[in-house]
């Protein structure tokens, strides 16, 4: 047996990824919370955002990746673009879980409360829900084949519907009230864009070193399932692997 | 020494890396963190340049504020102190708003000399945010890592795996 | 024209099921009657309170019926394994697609309009003005919940805990239709003029076409055995 050419390729390049991904965080830490100088309105709180919108920014990277995975998936069937969707819908659903996290840490100083049906959050959150329900499916299938097409299916739907979510869920906040809360009133000084960038740099080459381990793991579980098994039908392993 | 020694023994250094760095940040906040009340600034008379939280008292506010020069009293916790302000015209300074001034006791005039005027801190906020946004990420990724090698060995246990 | 024979014959044959069984539209209506009532116990409400928050209270008794009958339309069809007979089926998926949204469509249209009068009689809401506008409301929103639903109905047919899963799937995907549907049916209710909500019902339609188009293309890869 042999491993998938993909999985061989992930990993003589995953140290690399690695590597870079903590190089940028050690940097961009550095510059968030030393380097930087505080916010004239907002003060030290302002350096939260160094970690917040790097998350969320990666968060919808993810989500865009699992859509063209998808898509890929359901064109050629490889069982190792199914993998990857999988894995990309995990570490996506948690950066979102995060990004909503920090945000609520970061409304209580700026607007005195944990939480408000503003439209980015709301959006996050019908967002978080989507991802939770994709993988809760892949959970509920028997056959693996049916797994992934579902998933791909699920997730197409999703992200087509996320503009839609989005514009309707900010018309209806500016309808109800005028936004007298919002991020935009965050002017991003330059000296707060560099630890901003490298933040994002990071976290992106993170979110892709995490791909990377995890789709490995996904790979390699239904690997040894289908070897144990005997059974590669059920397995929906590549050709090539067995 | 297999693999799943050399993955410990990397995390090991990526944990003592981020303690390290922590320790340092933390040290680098720790003079910005410690602060006095106005009551203990009456009772104790501390020397030296010092920190002082309190708010503006509502009324107080006095002098001429945008060519820095104000006096105003901080009060907290049932003391009051005077404050003699003199510097660049501060931003945050108004009536009712929480404050650190920055200065140095005159224990005979009885008045807080401070020369420099901040908004308080939340760095408790902002720690808060990077430990939720960073840890959670950072054990997920040991747990998958792990698990990855421990698939690898399993699977040169059973000869499965032929290496190129 | 094979592909409208096929839709026509989808929609004949779900409501000869159904005038014969009586089972889809009776169960909706006696749920919403049940959501009404918990509705009344759970707000205690004047005339003017009932009808401010009677849109909202209209579209959760819609959302929560219409999950109902989309449930139903293809586990009905695991009896006898007519979901199988279905897949193999010689005709175009899409057909099979339209005919079956034309079918949950036709169900939920005629629960919503026999629950919007319960619903202004029982919570004595002052009769609104423009019934047309709020019909053309009503189409768009069902539409579009039927459009998105039918396709998740057949996904959800496959998987365990299917009647858990239809609505954890659907209800976020058509949070943009809940949105408008309530903003749309508050202005109408209201009387106020359409250009206040019409930007709520060109988001309806835009969502209609949408998802349409998307789900017609997707029901193949659903579908496929």
């Amino acid at each position: 047996m042999t491993i998938h050419r993909v999985i061989r390729h992930v990993q003589r390049y995953q140290g690399w990824v690695g590597g870079g991904a903590g190089l940028c965080l050690a940097v961009g830490l550095y510059l968030g919370l030393l380097g930087s100088p505080p916010d004239y309105y907002q003060g030290e709180v302002v350096r939260i955002m160094y970690i917040h919108v790097p998350l969320a920014h990666t968060a919808l990277l993810g989500y865009t990746v699992l859509a063209g995975g998808s898509v890929w998936y359901l064109w050629k069937r490889d069982p190792i673009v199914d993998n990857m969707c999988h894995a990309v819908a995990a570490l996506s659903a948690c950066f979102t879980a995060l990004a909503l996290l920090t945000g609520m840490i970061w409304g209580k100083p700026t607007w005195d409360t944990w939480w408000t049906w503003d439209a980015r959050l709301t959006s996050f959150t019908v967002l978080l829900l989507i991802l939770l329900g994709y993988l809760m499916v892949r959970t509920m299938v028997d056959d693996l084949e049916k797994e992934a097409r579902y998933g791909a299916v699920l997730a197409i739907l999703g992200f087509v519907d996320l503009p839609i979510i989005h514009f309707s869920v900010e018309w209806w906040r500016t309808l109800h009230q005028p936004q007298s809360i919002s991020l935009r009133g965050v002017s991003i000084a330059s000296g707060l864009l560099a630890p901003l960038v490298v933040m994002s740099i990071g976290m992106s080459l993170l979110f892709s070193y995490m791909l990377m381990i995890r789709t490995q793991l996904l790979y390699l579980n239904r690997l040894l399932d289908a070897k144990k098994g005997r059974l590669l039908h059920q397995f929906h392993v590549s050709k090539a692997d067995s | 020494m297999n693999a799943l020694h050399m993955f410990y023994i990397r995390w090991g250094a990526v944990l003592a890396v981020a303690t390290g760095l922590a320790t340092l940040t933390v040290h680098h906040y720790r003079e910005h963190l410690a602060s006095f009340v106005p009551q203990e600034v009456a009772s104790e008379s501390p020397a030296g340049e010092i920190r002082v939280v309190g708010m503006v008292q509502s009324g107080t506010l006095t002098g001429n504020v945008s060519a820095g020069d104000a006096t105003f009293t901080l009060t907290g916790q049932d003391a009051s102190l005077p404050v003699a302000y003199q510097g660049p015209p501060p931003d945050n300074l108004r009536e009712l708003k929480t404050l650190i001034a920055i200065g140095t006791w005159n224990a005979s005039e009885r008045v807080f000399k401070a020369r420099d005027l901040g908004i308080v801190p939340n760095y408790g906020f902002v720690a808060g945010a990077y430990v939720v946004g960073l840890l959670p990420l950072a054990m997920f990724l040991f747990a998958m890592s792990r698990r990855v090698n421990l698939l690898y060995e399993e699977m040169k246990a059973s000869r499965l795996y032929r290496e190129d | 024209m094979a592909p409208f024979r096929t839709i026509r014959w989808m929609v004949w044959k779900d409501l000869v099921i159904e005038l014969r069984s009586r089972e889809t539209i009776a169960s909706m209506v006696f749920f919403a009657l049940i959501v009404i009532l918990i509705f009344s116990f759970s707000f205690s409400m004047d005339q003017q309170a009932a009808h401010d928050v009677l849109a909202g209270m209209i579209w959760v008794a819609f959302a929560f019926t219409g999950m109902i009958g989309l449930g139903r339309s293809f586990s009905a069809e695991l009896q006898n394994d007519c979901l199988e007979a279905l897949q193999m089926a010689p005709v175009s998926r899409g057909a099979l697609y339209l005919g079956k949204v034309a079918a949950n469509f036709a169900f939920m249209f005629v629960v919503e309009l026999l629950l919007f009068p319960m619903f202004v009689i029982l919570f004595n809401v002052d009769i609104v003005e423009d019934l047309s506008l709020l019909l053309v409301v009503f189409f768009l929103a069902t539409a579009g919940l039927a459009a998105v639903g039918t396709l998740f109905s057949a996904l959800t047919v496959h998987i365990r805990a299917r009647e858990v899963m239809l609505p954890i799937l659907l209800l976020p995907m058509v949070v943009p239709v809940m949105i408008a549907a309530v903003e749309a049916t508050k202005g109408a209710l209201n009387g106020d003029p359409v250009s206040f909500y019409r930007p709520w019902l060109e988001l309806l339609a835009i969502f209609d076409v949408v998802f349409t188009i998307v789900s017609f293309w997707m029901f193949d890869f659903v579908m496929d055995a």
